[in-house]
């Protein structure tokens, strides 16, 4: 059974032209060179000896673009199983977690001040976590986003699992061997996700810290990244600030609708004016009005001619607490962050 | 003995020549550049090189280098100055060291912090300066504040890896700061063999058509710059430096001088001289003015035609100024009056005036001495650019509810009167006596009507009636 048409690879692309009937008048400029890799794995076939080296290097390519794994470990995986496709694809799936884990041990200790802020929210829960990488080109990445959606869910299935609480709400807050401890996807832990990633990228990446809140019966929550992500984004909010906002609806506005918009917005005034508490209108107001870092006499973010106090007055709405995260904050224990526990990790406030 | 005297002086400037004609590459270069090579390498032997004196006798261009943290673009920039000094193009004590630029020292450039490196050297034929950055933001920054636009950039990817899914980042980075010309060069082949390294350009050549950029075309050089830089294997070392460097040369095209563009000048101030008549001053930032020439002036909604009947420099007459020069120009036949501080003064018809553009802004931070607010859609900007100011709305931020301090973005802005502006210019934002902000214009947009004028300086129940009234026109139109 041999095949060998003598002469270039084009001997082959039209040999294959012919077995699978694409007529000749088909272009073959851009998938030619994905022919030829078949072409010459065919060959692999039925002419091992004479295009051997074409074959091993169509066959690196092809693992690498299947993959996606660096050209160093394909062709790791293929000198180790022989040149053998599905072995080598097999080798890889088994050892990415291993070559995972010594890239990032490799890279761990480098400095991981960019990232996003990720936000789950399903009816009565929330969790919101911060997760770091080191240049924002990685933070911009779809790959990158998509772990950091995977992981605000993670903590979002944690949060139910928590007690129904009694008080208006029940929060949680995570470090990072709590989170890496999480399951995510595929009954992985999320650590294990994270090791793959970083071999993927070859960035230094850190589960940061998470906040998982869970509300009674009465109240709401809500929640808003900013930047908020473009409209095509399905599933958990994505950005480099995130804020979460407990609030009580009491029904005096028409439209349920509205209170869920102002909410929302609520949520923008507190990633922009950054307040330090809710306040209520006992508070005296500060003398420098540039200055106020109570949220009730701030000036609303998005209508600046109003003042917070009116507008949740007007929509009828109670906020209870707030919760805001900055991607690369510093925050105030973070010397001892790593051994202390998660209680220090969050900026409250209420 | 006259021949002796001869010979002394001679023989060492003709050996030098020859050695110039012999192992110089480009035949056409030499006859263009002979005598400009010729003179540093004269003036160097005098020994009295403590200051150096920057010559302006190559063309300059920027460039940059983009890739992945650890594919090398800081081992390649260091390499890049090692091999040129060995060639002599570059003095040995622009050598910079890994180190040196590893830690991308923080620039101030109008008071914003930028993690950014900028290193210089010259080919055979051109002068470079070559930023360095580690972040996306920074770039921005960087192309923003305008300390050095850049011309073009060199792609580091590396053999053992291939690209990098933040690869694509990279790329879309380079289209934002408006580089149009695209150098790759494969690192670590050392570490890899022929196959990974075909494979990878096979690679990158169809991300970048995916990309949107001429992948077929774009140069690709292989090579490594540890062995450059160590000065081991020169055929993938040394040589491949030299290969990218020409190819560098070759691709990346030279950006025009100010010199040769039509003239150009903001006006700073307007007297009245009696018994002569009107005249502007201002820096001429481009360009060649001569005494005769015609000109236009144009801002604040008006433009009107003139002559330039005489130039002055330091209460001397001149007969020509050039970019850079710092003049006054007499203008026949316009009243003090007419003219103020802010227009523009340019060759009729090169500099048309618009109140709506798009920009890419970046808004400083508290401690970068910027505002702690952010912007929100339809907040108010006052505009700060040549010598002129004017307020402003920013009604859109793509993509984004708000720019935070810290934060770029690209913004829609309207003007409340047209100015003299063009893509490319840069201006200050400022609120309150406060410097919030800063941007370039990226994209001019078609001039406000009468109605949506009137939209800025409405209140914003009556601006969204507006907004909805030119709405409503519009589908009526359509």
């Amino acid at each position: 059974m041999t095949f060998s048409i003598p002469g270039s690879k084009n001997g082959w692309i039209f040999f294959l032209r012919t077995r699978v009937l694409i007529p000749p008048t088909v272009s073959l400029s851009k998938s030619s060179k994905m022919l030829y890799s078949r072409a010459s794995l065919l060959t692999r076939f039925f002419n091992v000896s004479s295009n051997h080296l074409n074959a091993n290097k169509s066959l690196l390519g092809k693992l690498r673009k299947k993959t996606g794994y660096s050209f160093t470990n394909c062709k790791k995986a293929l000198e180790l199983n022989e040149h053998d496709f599905d072995k080598a694809e097999k080798w890889l799936q088994e050892q990415a977690k291993a070559l995972g884990w010594a890239k990032a041990s490799k890279l761990a200790g480098r400095k991981t001040s960019q990232g996003l802020i990720s936000i789950a929210i399903e009816g009565k829960h929330a969790a919101m976590v911060e997760f770091n990488c080191e240049t924002d080109f990685v933070a911009r990445n779809k790959q990158f986003q998509g772990m950091a959606q995977a992981i605000s869910v993670a903590c979002l299935n944690y949060t139910k699992t928590q007690a129904q609480t009694t008080e208006p709400c029940a929060k949680v807050y995570l470090d990072t061997p709590q989170l890496q401890a999480l399951a995510g996807p595929d009954n992985k832990s999320l650590a294990d996700h994270v090791a793959l990633l970083i071999s993927s990228v070859g960035e230094n990446l850190l589960l940061r810290r998470a906040a998982c809140v869970t509300v009674n019966e009465e109240h709401e929550v809500a929640g808003f990244t900013h930047p908020s992500p473009g409209l095509d984004q399905t599933g958990p909010i994505t950005g480099k600030f995130g804020s979460l906002l407990i609030y009580k609806d009491l029904k005096t506005a028409d439209k349920q609708q509205d209170v869920q918009n102002i909410a929302k917005q609520l949520c923008q005034h507190v990633i922009g004016m950054n307040p330090k508490s809710i306040g209520s209108e006992e508070d005296s107001p500060s003398e420098d009005p540039e200055e106020e870092a109570v949220m009730f006499h701030q000036e609303f973010l998005l209508d600046p001619s109003q003042y917070v106090g009116e507008v949740i007055t007007a929509a009828g709405i109670q906020p209870v607490e707030f919760l805001r995260y900055e991607c690369g904050e510093t925050l105030g224990e973070e010397s001892n962050e790593e051994q202390q526990p998660s209680e220090t990790q969050a900026a409250t406030a209420g | 003995m006259s021949w002796i005297t001869a010979k002394i002086l001679v023989f060492p400037v003709a050996q030098r020549a020859t050695k110039h004609l012999l192992f110089s590459r480009e035949v056409h270069s030499i006859c263009i550049n002979k005598l400009k090579i010729f003179v540093p390498l004269v003036n160097s032997t005098r020994g009295y090189a403590e200051k150096q004196v920057y010559s302006r006798d190559k063309p300059h261009c920027n460039i940059g280098t983009i890739g992945h943290v650890d594919h090398g673009k800081t081992t390649l920039t260091a390499a890049i100055t090692k091999v040129l000094a060995d060639k002599k193009l570059v003095s040995k004590s622009n050598v910079k060291k890994y180190a040196d630029i590893d830690n991308a020292p923080e620039e101030k450039a109008r008071g914003i912090t930028i993690n950014v490196a900028h290193v210089e050297y010259a080919t055979v034929n051109r002068h470079y300066s070559h930023t360095d950055c580690p972040g996306h933001a920074d770039y921005i920054k960087n192309m923003i504040t305008g300390t050095s636009q850049m011309d073009g950039a060199i792609l580091v990817v590396a053999a053992t890896d291939g690209a990098m899914p933040q690869t694509r980042e990279h790329l879309l980075l380079a289209k934002q700061i408006g580089v149009m010309n695209i150098v790759v060069f494969i690192n670590k082949v050392d570490a890899a063999d022929e196959e990974m390294t075909e494979l990878v350009e096979m690679e990158m050549r169809e991300l970048l058509n995916e990309m949107g950029w001429k992948g077929d075309e774009i140069p690709f050089v292989k090579g490594s710059a540890l062995c450059a830089l160590e000065g081991k294997q020169p055929e993938i070392g040394a040589e491949a430096i030299m290969k990218l460097m020409d190819e560098v040369d070759a691709y990346i095209p030279q950006p025009v001088r100010d010199l040769d563009k039509p003239f150009y000048l903001p006006v700073e101030h307007c007297y009245s001289i009696p018994g002569r008549g009107t005249v502007v001053t201002g820096r001429l930032e481009r360009g060649v003015i001569k005494k005769g020439m015609e000109c236009e002036f144009i801002g604040y909604g008006r433009s009107f035609k003139s002559t330039i009947t005489g130039i002055e420099m330091f209460h001397k007459i001149l007969d020509e100024a050039q970019a850079g020069d710092q003049l006054g120009a007499l203008i026949k036949g316009l009243k003090r009056d007419e003219m103020s501080r802010g227009l523009i003064m340019a060759k009729p018809g090169t500099v048309k005036m618009h109140d709506h553009f798009e920009a890419q802004v970046y808004l400083l931070t508290k401690e970068e001495g910027g505002k702690t607010r952010p912007y929100t859609p339809w907040g108010q900007a006052h505009v700060f650019s040549k010598t002129w100011d004017v307020a402003s709305k920013i009604v859109e931020i793509t993509g984004k509810e708000m720019l935070m301090p810290g934060e770029d973005g690209k913004c829609i802005f309207r003007l409340l009167k047209p100015m003299g502006l063009e893509q490319g210019q840069r201006f200050t934002l400022r609120d309150g006596g406060v410097t919030s902000g800063t941007g370039v214009i990226t994209k001019i947009l078609r001039d406000q009507t009468d109605l949506e004028r009137s939209a800025l300086t409405e209140s914003k129940k009556r601006r969204e009636k507006i907004i909805r009234q030119i709405a409503e026109q519009g589908s009526a139109a359509a």
